[in-house]
């Protein structure tokens, strides 16, 4: 298909929009803190659509369609399980260290509670593992545009950096934060449609589940063993990788997204980011998997005159990744295309822009600031956040060249999460309800965590460890992780000093007072939002069980 | 600071007219939207999502919760935080 004038329009008009917020906000960043935390000014609601579309870039939105189209209704688990329960235990219970402790990262934050190495360790592994994710996002991007528009991989992936680069090197933080609200309201508007005409055109669900493999309607039924689902997952597995640490791990430690929350106007609104968050996130299946189901529906079973809808690889699997822009191209009438293409720019951009900031604010706070260039104006540091964004970019795009080499690029990123994130949860854990937690047991278990994901995955990848599939290796491997953190951390701790209780207040949980919510209006208190969340979860995974 | 309602209310504003015009006047289709002018129902629809946020804004402001009029207390509490 070829793209009209109109497509390219609406694509003008939405970029136009963004580098004019990033111009309009540039006159409200006056100091450091502007730039990298928002000056902590931004309402609750605007900070949970932020928090809730960092994480869905055009990583996650053409991740989650090819996760549909290769594990059916499982791939749900992503958002039910894999994110609803840790985003409801980080607004109740852990936003109150990370905003009353005014850490402004997360590796600050591991700074206050522990220790200097253990700080460094983990704003080195995240400015790694955030380049690594943006560069994801670029090569998902630019893949769209070589489909969809003709574009060569190289001018799309250097088009869409320059405009990120503008409107982030402009407005900072707060330019992030308005481009993920803008992508929010994008997203429904531009995929609602082809869900909807998707849908219609197999005859409806029940049209849908006769089309799909056996069990790809099921959330649940498959799970009694590995051999019966397609994840090649049992419930523990899935339960324990995914529900537990992987989610846990990435929600309630990642600075990508807990950095929304930090730029919230107040102690509530930053608890009720994530639980804003988290209902349409329980709700976004509907969005960004159903197209998946839609596409394996049409392969395996195409309509009457029509070829099969993705191709066929030589390994006898299909193309997932395209799933999504295969089906832009197949619903959308011109002008519909353009926004079905500005949708996905837009969260391609956002996810980009969100690691870019994350990353600029690691770099300058923790790891510039705190060990190359200390005691220098603050000037000097909005300064070297602007630098640090060009240098995040250039590092994005190398990146984006590694992602080629994976056929889903959801299980790469779930790699690398399984790598990073899984051991930081067990310190997190540790460090935020047991006082007795060290700066060595934290940096040891951090460290030989790590270490124990990556002598996983060279077993695996040397053949000695099999699992029936990437997915089912990488939540074991996150599962392993955890546990070597979280008994390394405790066994060092024990044989290790532990600070004073007075260096500790407002870090753990015993040492904190209790915030009180009852003043609040009901649907203001984080409690309260969260049982409902969690009871729409329930809901919707009994109706797909 | 900007109060993001605004370019939201002014993108879907543009954005739906902008498809709804192209929807009226060239007709556009696939073949499994032969039966309905897509373009021009979602370019409405989008539009007034447009002016419903153009709307929300507008009262907002008019009832003294403009999300700027906030930032002169916001400002003071950022500076006795850094004192």
């Amino acid at each position: 298909m070829h793209a009209h004038w109109i497509d390219y329009a609406v694509l003008a008009v939405y970029t136009a929009f963004v580098l004019g917020i990033g111009l309009v906000l540039r006159k409200s960043v006056h100091t450091s803190d502007d730039f990298f935390v928002s000056g902590r000014r931004i309402p609750g609601w605007v900070t949970g659509l932020a928090f809730l579309s960092a994480n869905l870039g055009a990583l996650e939105v053409m991740g989650m369609a090819a996760n549909g189209a290769k594990y059916g209704v499982l791939a749900a688990h992503f958002y039910w399980i894999g994110a609803i329960p840790a985003m409801v235990f980080v607004g109740v219970f852990m936003m109150p260290f990370y905003y009353g402790s005014k850490a402004r990262s997360v590796p600050e934050y591991l700074k206050l509670r522990f220790d200097e190495k253990t700080r460094a360790l983990n704003a080195i592994s995240f400015a790694f593992m955030t380049v690594l994710a943006s560069g994801i996002n670029m090569f998902a991007m630019a893949k769209v545009f070589q489909m969809l528009l003709g574009w060569s991989m190289d001018a799309s992936i250097l088009i869409s950096a320059l405009v990120v680069l503008g409107y982030t090197i402009l407005g900072g933080l707060s330019s992030s934060i308005y481009n993920e609200v803008l992508q929010f309201f994008l997203i429904c508007f531009g995929f609602a449609p082809l869900v909807a005409i998707g849908l219609h055109d197999v005859g409806g669900w029940k049209g849908l589940v006769a089309r799909m493999p056996p069990g790809f309607s099921h959330a649940w039924a498959g799970l009694g063993a590995a051999s019966t689902n397609p994840m090649g997952v049992e419930w523990l597995g899935m339960a324990m990788g995914l529900g537990f640490v992987l989610s846990f791990g990435y929600w309630c430690t990642d600075f990508l997204v807990v950095q929304r929350a930090l730029a919230a106007e107040d102690m509530t609104a930053a608890r009720n980011t994530p639980l804003i968050a988290a209902l349409p996130k329980a709700l976004f299946p509907f969005l960004v998997i159903a197209p998946g189901l839609i596409a394996i529906a049409l392969t395996l079973h195409p309509l009457t005159g029509t070829a099969p809808l993705l191709q066929k690889l030589p390994d006898g699997t299909y193309d997932y990744n395209n799933a999504l822009p295969l089906l832009l191209e197949r619903y959308y009438p011109s002008g519909m295309l353009g926004l079905g293409l500005t949708a996905l720019l837009a969260s391609f951009m956002s996810g980009m822009a969100g690691n870019v900031t994350a990353f600029n604010t690691v770099w300058t706070y923790d790891l510039y600031q705190a060990y190359i260039r200390k005691g220098r104006s603050d000037a000097h540091y909005l300064k070297m956040g602007r630098f640090a964004t060009i240098g995040g970019i250039v590092l994005s795009i190398g990146a984006a060249y590694l992602a080629m080499h994976y056929n889903n690029i959801m299980d790469y990123m779930q790699l690398l999460f399984s790598f990073f994130n899984a051991p930081l949860f067990g310190i997190f854990l540790l460090g935020m309800f047991w006082k007795r937690t060290t700066g060595h047991g934290a940096f040891w278990g951090l460290l030989m965590g790590t270490l124990a994901a990556f002598g996983h995955y060279i077993l695996t990848q040397l053949g000695v460890l099999h699992y029936p599939s990437a997915m089912a290796a990488n939540f074991y491997q996150a599962i392993y992780a955890f546990s070597v953190c979280f008994v390394a951390g405790i066994l060092i701790s024990l044989a290790t000093r532990p600070r004073s209780d007075f260096e500790l207040e407002g870090l753990v949980y015993s040492l904190t007072p209790r915030i009180r919510d009852d003043r609040a209006p009901w649907y203001r208190r984080p409690a309260i939002l969260g049982a409902g969340v969690l009871a729409v979860v329930v809901v919707l995974n009994i109706l797909f069980w | 600071m900007l109060d993001i309602r605004i370019p939201i209310s002014a993108l879907f504003l543009g954005v739906g007219a902008l498809l709804a015009f192209y929807g009226a006047f060239f007709h556009p289709s696939t073949p499994a939207t032969a039966n309905i002018n897509l373009d021009l129902v979602w370019g409405l629809v989008m539009f007034f999502f447009g002016l419903g946020m153009g709307a929300w804004t507008w009262r907002s402001r008019r009832s003294g919760d403009a999300i700027e009029r906030r930032i002169p207390a916001d400002r003071e509490k950022t500076a006795a935080r850094s004192r």
